[in-house]
């Protein structure tokens, strides 16, 4: 039997990826941005309605911990933090993350876990034990250019991340379709751990408005209540 | 080195034509070639500043199949439309086969009596009267062409003109005789292009001064016709390289074989001796053929063994038609090549429109490829 936010006084967590490739501008705006206001909202609610809210800001690894506390000061200082934020270097190890978060989290909390889930393998198991014992809400952001490679030509790709470089020739159709095909299968793959997990994901792309995002949320939660 | 890939090295190289720079020390700025690639390596191997910076590289990777040869086609073609520039820069030059245009042509008709047969239609005088009119009209304004007809004699009955009319006048007025004389054929074509020459033609020409039949007077007992100079004790000529004269050439047409006059072959020869090229076209079929006509009735048998050996002496060439139609595709081919003289040639121009073209090649690759001109 679960409790929920909408019944009782409970801590909000929010874990903010704020890693290199986060701040990649695809198709609009940076998924970076999209974060800093769907951080914003949320935690204006949440501290609304009385709740405690708390954050944790990594990128390849926890940058900063904010203990859950009340209060107006509480957004200014959350949100301050996220926009202050430097990104730090290294790929982002979201099994250490949330094994860290599952440490520092104590009381039963909603954890909103704010990311573009991508991360080396490893933590769909962490994301099941803290899903155990929290409510947790993967919050995913995703861009058009994750899914779908336009005809850009001969390219440099470089990782966000690592600065690793790869020549690629994405006018080639062939290299396309496959690119097509390999997003395709981490898509499925992705929905099928957060499954696993049992975690509700509320998928944000960049090009969609956040407050929407926000109101396909509160209508999924109310189903299943119901 | 013998062979190339089982090729013989000798077949190969006569493939490759020769090519000469006027300004050989131009080669050395190849060496900047090799300098060039080496720096395209490099950038290579440089990191990039403007990559696009990509979340997930993993993906890009997984969906990338090996190295990109085409990236590296448009570069490699502007490398070698590069090298031909610093070719094109030493100024070579290759000798080049060109078709030189003649300036007179005799034409050596057969006006023997078998010429009147109908197996081709009209009948065979015609249609070479008529091909021969064609020849005429499709040659340049500036070609002078001259008329031997010869049967049993050869007599010059078009001196070389650049006049067509009289030209097809001439030809409307050839009478069919009996016999066929080859060789005096060509020697009075050759008298007609040497006219300083002594040629002997006098010997079997019935028509000339002091003979009487076969019995020469003034070989016998010397004197000169009435009016005829005395010529010069003839000079020995020295002979020239077999087709090496590029101002004249013959075209001999017969539908018989040698019945009278001078021996082909040994007229061949001194046309060969002058460098003249004869070509020749034997006119009807090969296989001996009776020909009727006013009640007389004789063998016309093609000597195609004779006309090849008179084309093979002079550095011409043989042709065999069957048809009017043959005959006018002979003269046809006849018309574009009857000399051709190799001379060397600057072919820088065509090093730099190589070029242009291979650069034009890499733009329109790289445009269709990567959206970008390089």
């Amino acid at each position: 039997m679960r409790d929920y936010l909408e019944d009782r006084e409970i801590p909000v967590w929010f874990l903010l990826d704020m890693s290199p490739s986060m701040l990649f501008e695809g198709a609009s705006v940076s998924k970076h941005a999209v974060l800093a206001e769907f951080t914003l909202l949320m935690c204006r609610l949440m501290l609304g309605r009385g709740n405690r809210a708390g954050a944790m800001i990594f990128s390849g690894q926890v940058d900063r911990t904010i203990p859950a506390s009340g209060g107006r000061r509480q957004l200014l200082h959350i949100l301050g933090a996220v926009s202050g934020h430097r990104p730090g270097r290294g790929a982002t190890d979201l099994k250490a993350v949330l094994a860290q978060a599952a440490g520092v989290i104590r009381r039963r909390s909603l954890v909103f876990v704010v990311s573009d889930f991508i991360s080396p393998p490893g933590w769909e198991d962490k994301l099941t034990l803290l899903a155990q014992r929290h409510d947790v809400v993967a919050v995913r952001l995703t861009d058009l250019l994750d899914t779908r490679m336009p005809d850009l030509g001969f390219l440099t790709f470089q990782d966000a991340e690592s600065g690793e470089q790869l020549f690629v020739d994405a006018g080639d159709r062939g290299f396309r379709e496959r690119f097509a095909q390999a997003a395709d299968a981490r898509e499925a793959a992705l929905r099928g751990a957060f499954e696993k997990a049992g975690v509700d994901v509320v998928e944000l792309g960049t090009e969609d408005e956040v407050l929407d995002a926000l109101v396909r949320f509160a209508a999924m939660r109310k189903r299943s209540l119901a | 080195m013998k062979s190339l890939f089982g090729i013989p090295w000798s077949r190969i190289s006569g493939l490759i034509p020769s090519i000469s720079f006027s300004w050989p020390i131009m080669l050395w700025l190849l060496l900047l070639v090799p300098l060039i690639a080496a720096i395209y390596v490099l950038l290579l191997r440089r990191r990039r500043k403007g990559a696009f910076r990509y979340p997930n590289l993993a993906l890009v990777r997984e969906a990338s199949q090996g190295p990109g040869w085409r990236r590296h086609v448009p570069p490699a073609l502007m490398l070698a439309a590069f090298a031909l520039l610093l070719l094109a820069m030493a100024r070579p030059s290759a000798e080049v086969a060109l078709p030189s245009r003649v300036a007179t042509v005799i034409l050596a008709m057969d006006v023997s009596g078998s010429m009147r047969a109908t197996d081709v239609n009209p009948s065979r005088i015609m249609a070479a009267e008529t091909a021969a009119k064609a020849y005429i009209k499709d040659q340049p304004r500036d070609v002078r062409i001259g008329i031997v007809a010869f049967a049993a004699t050869a007599l010059l009955v078009q001196a070389p003109t650049t006049d067509h009319p009289a030209l097809n006048s001439a030809i409307d007025r050839f009478e069919l005789q009996r016999g066929t004389a080859v060789g005096s054929g060509i020697l009075v074509s050759l008298s007609t292009l040497f006219p300083q020459e002594n040629f002997p033609i006098n010997q079997f020409n019935s028509d000339s001064a002091g003979r009487w039949g076969n019995y020469d007077f003034r070989e016998r007992f010397g004197g000169t016709a009435l009016g005829e100079r005395p010529k010069a004790p003839p000079a020995k000529h020295v002979p020239v390289e077999p087709g090496s004269y590029k101002n004249a050439v013959v075209i001999l047409l017969t539908d018989g074989q040698t019945n009278a006059g001078y021996d082909p072959v040994e007229a061949a020869r001194m046309a060969s001796e002058y460098g003249v090229r004869v070509y020749t076209v034997g006119f009807g079929t090969a296989k001996g053929n009776i020909v009727g006509f006013g009640g007389w009735s004789m063998r016309a048998q093609l000597d195609e063994a004779a006309l090849k050996k008179i084309a093979d002496m002079t550095r011409a060439k043989y042709f065999h038609a069957t048809s009017a139609e043959d005959l006018k595709a002979v003269y046809d081919v006849l018309s574009r090549q009857l000399v051709v003289e190799t001379r060397e040639m600057e072919i820088t121009a065509f090093f730099a429109a190589l070029a242009a073209l291979l650069m034009l090649a890499a733009a329109g690759l790289s445009l269709t490829w990567f959206h970008r001109i390089l």
